[in-house]
């Protein structure tokens, strides 16, 4: 073997090692950068999605599994309802006429994590009769959710109408 | 007839080590609450007198705002709101905290009187604040206020 082809086989060796620390370091630096909480954030978008759905086709097992048992629920007219409560009005809405039913979309969500609390912010469009007239508003929501005995509960929830 | 003696004097220990535990638990949970309210009428205190330093403090810089007409603020915002605000008096009853390990819910009622172009305002509602311990403090990650439309019965 020639010095020429010896030192070519080292330039190579040293090129190779050279892209794969390149290819170490830009995985290494994609993993630190990852926000940690991804998983987290996509099953609390999950759960919102479910929660809204459960609410829409008032689903009493779907809404009793989501919602812890002591929570308090703050509706968008300022009144407070325990677990009980609201599965009871919930119940209690499906005497109404199909047209005459609440609907509701969520329209924007965020969520923010920390540790094991999550934040769920968003606006829902709500419309419906009240009284015998019919209504559409859109609710600024806060869900809290907590990580419990080994699933994601909501622990705390309060809507508030947009007025502007 | 030892053994049995032994398994009744380990029974016992394990009961005595039960009860301190959970009597410690509750000690922990009673002056958690006890805190929390504290850092409840600090803020009240903060937001009438207009001390943004205060309630900086009491505010993750993460904190999630929803005013009550449903402006949703950040922590900047919020004090940029109470900077400006001439708030007379704010006053909170009916409070009520929960505790999930490291999580503080609370809801109450909150009455406020405050200077708006030139006139008296008064505004009543409801509101949820989630506190999380963070750092060996509790610090507020979440606000929202709403106003009562109605008469709830609270």
């Amino acid at each position: 073997m020639s010095s020429h082809s010896k030192f070519s086989t080292v330039r190579s060796f040293v090129a190779q090692a050279a892209v794969a620390t390149l290819l170490i370091c830009s995985i290494a630096v994609n993993v630190i950068g990852q926000d940690p909480n991804v998983a987290t954030k996509e099953k609390i978008v999950t759960y919102e999605n479910l929660w809204a759905a459960a609410l829409k086709a008032r689903d009493l097992k779907a809404i009793d599994s989501i919602l812890d048992t002591s929570v308090l629920l703050i509706n968008d007219d300022g009144s407070i309802q325990t677990k009980g409560d609201f599965l009871s009005t919930t119940k209690q809405g499906f005497s109404q006429p199909t047209a005459l039913q609440t609907q509701m979309i969520l329209e924007s969500l965020t969520v923010k994590v920390f540790g094991t609390t999550a934040i769920a912010i968003g606006i829902l469009r709500v419309k419906g009769f009240e009284n015998g007239k019919p209504f559409l508003r859109r609710d600024h929501f806060i869900d809290t959710w907590k990580y419990k005995d080994g699933a994601w509960k909501i622990v705390g929830t309060e809507a508030t109408p947009i007025l502007h | 007839m030892r053994m049995s003696a032994a398994i009744f004097i380990l029974f016992f220990l394990v009961c005595g080590v039960a009860e301190r535990r959970s009597g410690a638990q509750s000690e922990d949970i009673d002056s958690a609450r006890a805190k929390i309210l504290a850092l409840e009428n600090v803020w009240n205190r903060a937001e009438s007198a207009g001390d943004l330093k205060a309630l900086g403090a009491l505010f993750d810089n993460d904190l999630t705002y929803v005013e009550y007409d449903g402006t949703l603020f950040s922590k900047a915002e919020v004090l940029s709101r109470d900077k400006s605000k001439h708030l007379q008096q704010v006053v909170t009853q009916m409070t009520k905290v929960q505790f999930f390990d490291d999580t503080a819910i609370v809801n109450g009622i909150y009455r406020a009187k405050e200077f708006k172009k030139g006139r008296l305002i008064y505004e009543e509602g409801r509101f949820t604040d989630t506190w999380v311990y963070k750092d060996s403090n509790w610090i507020c990650i979440a606000a929202q206020a709403t106003p009562i439309v109605q008469a709830s019965g609270k």
